[in-house]
């Protein structure tokens, strides 16, 4: 009696875990305009081209607003039940995390894997950016603030939330009160739009995109045909059959890749479970993998909501 | 005697529906103005209410000014969007928003008036046989949408994850 009643609890335990869908992180980034207009940008020289590219770190330490309103943002999420991912304590646990691969070495000397691939991915990161920026507006004695939020989703680039506006002008607050002010101004509205991001992928399923690749090493390539029908025909019957509601676009076909956008995939599979991308494809991973096509594959993602799939080797 | 019943039927069914006016979710007689972002979570608004007592106006701009959070949204301020979003919610929960908003309900919780309740003759009009009052009213809209995830009206950030 107790083993059937034990064995009821844990059912329900299981149902009740996988009823929950994989939960997106979102983090609160300076945006690139803010950083390149309060000189917090690193330059590259990329081959002849100079690349600017944000550096946070700089910014957080020198720069006490920008720490002040992340905080502010983190708090006033927390309370609506949707802790961030902080900037800050992220940059610090890459640095560590890098510092103590450098150093772990097994008894006999091994140091620990590291391709160029997984260099690469070691940044900052999360599923939901969201981007902030201000500008103080002078008139005469008074300042306003200029204030924008914009929520952008890692994987497809789109702006999935927003709020901006303008505030009163105030000729004693301090600007960390107005900034204050704006973020508490903007919030609500900015979950709103939030919230109607999460209500669409519950409603649609969940957004993503895959790429297809190949390995030059392959001799086979996406116009190779199977029973009269090429293989990038086939990739895009299978994902009409099991996106939601057979819903993709191809942007890029050819004989060497394809890439797919708008892929709406559903949040949970046929036994309950909570998917993203990387369990999407590996179901095309499997189905490329066995006969008649017997392709062997690499399967590498990023986050929730990217995949690419890499053709004739692992 | 037919004469009598019919005035206390009368009477008690005009009682009844004027009661019902002031918790009804869907009378959206007032004008509403968003003034300022207060201190975390509150929101300051002017509402212009009607009525025929000057004390009546200024207990139904506090209804008032809840009603137009919860199903209206307010243009210009950190609510645009109304708070209770679903479709028909109106109706759907209507036993719930009868008894949050009635005469002295759990909505008296989250909402309270400014200045003391003092009104400047610049908010004074008369329309008609009605009053029309504006007084400043402070809204705790984080307190209020705690209040409605907890109900189950409002769906929380997090919900499905």
């Amino acid at each position: 009696m107790q083993k059937i009643l034990i064995f009821i609890f844990l059912f329900f335990c299981t149902n009740a875990i996988f009823a929950q869908a994989k939960k997106p992180t979102i983090m609160v980034v300076p945006s690139d305009n803010w950083c390149l207009l309060n000189g917090y940008m690193n330059h590259f020289d990329n081959q002849g081209t100079v690349v600017e590219v944000p550096n946070y770190k700089k910014a957080l330490q020198e720069n006490s607003d920008i720490g002040n309103v992340i905080s502010k943002i983190n708090g006033l999420m927390s309370e609506r039940g949707f802790p961030l991912k902080n900037l800050e304590s992220v940059i610090k646990s890459l640095e560590s995390q890098s510092a103590e691969d450098n150093m772990t070495t097994s008894k006999s000397g091994a140091d620990v894997s590291e391709s160029p691939l997984d260099k690469l991915k070691m940044v900052s990161k999360a599923d939901i950016i969201i981007q902030i920026g201000w500008t103080v507006v002078k008139s005469g004695f008074s300042n306003r603030i200029t204030f924008n939020m914009q929520g952008l989703d890692a994987y497809t680039d789109k702006q999935i939330a927003t709020a901006q506006g303008t505030g009163d002008p105030s000729s004693n607050a301090a600007i960390i009160i107005l900034l204050q002010e704006a973020v508490l101004a903007h919030i609500d509205n900015f979950n709103a739009s939030l919230q109607s991001h999460f209500d669409d992928l519950f409603a649609n399923g969940r957004e993503i995109t895959i790429r297809i690749k190949k390995f030059n090493s392959w001799d086979g390539d996406l116009e190779k045909e199977y029973d009269g029908k090429e293989l990038g025909s086939i990739i895009e019957e299978w994902l009409a059959k099991n996106t939601q509601a057979g819903r993709f676009s191809t942007t890029d076909a050819t004989e060497n890749m394809m890439f797919f956008e708008q892929v709406r995939i559903p949040m949970y599979n046929a036994s309950k479970v909570a998917i993203d991308a990387r369990s999407f494809c590996k179901e095309l991973q499997k189905y490329l993998k066995a006969a008649p096509f017997s392709i062997v594959n690499k399967l590498t993602t990023k986050g929730l909501g990217q995949a690419t799939l890499i053709l004739g080797e692992k | 005697m037919k004469k009598y019943v019919f005035i206390i039927i009368f009477t008690v069914g005009f009682q009844q529906f004027a009661l019902s006016q002031g918790n009804n979710p869907t009378n959206y007689n007032y004008e509403i103005q968003f003034l300022k972002t207060g201190l975390q979570g509150t929101e300051l608004f002017k509402v212009y209410s009607y009525c025929k007592k000057e004390k009546d106006c200024i207990e139904n701009a506090k209804v008032d000014a809840v009603k137009a959070i919860l199903f209206k949204g307010i243009p210009g301020s950190g609510i645009t969007a109304p708070m209770v979003n679903e479709v028909g919610a109106e109706e759907k929960y209507s036993d719930y928003f009868k008894e949050f908003l009635k005469p002295g309900g759990k909505y008296l919780n989250y909402v309270s008036i400014s200045n003391d309740g003092s009104i400047n003759e610049n908010d004074r009009f008369k329309v008609g046989k009605q009053l029309k009052i504006g007084v400043i009213v402070s809204v705790q809209k984080a307190n209020l949408r705690k209040e409605l995830e907890a109900a189950g009206i409002v769906k929380k950030l997090d919900n499905g994850f």
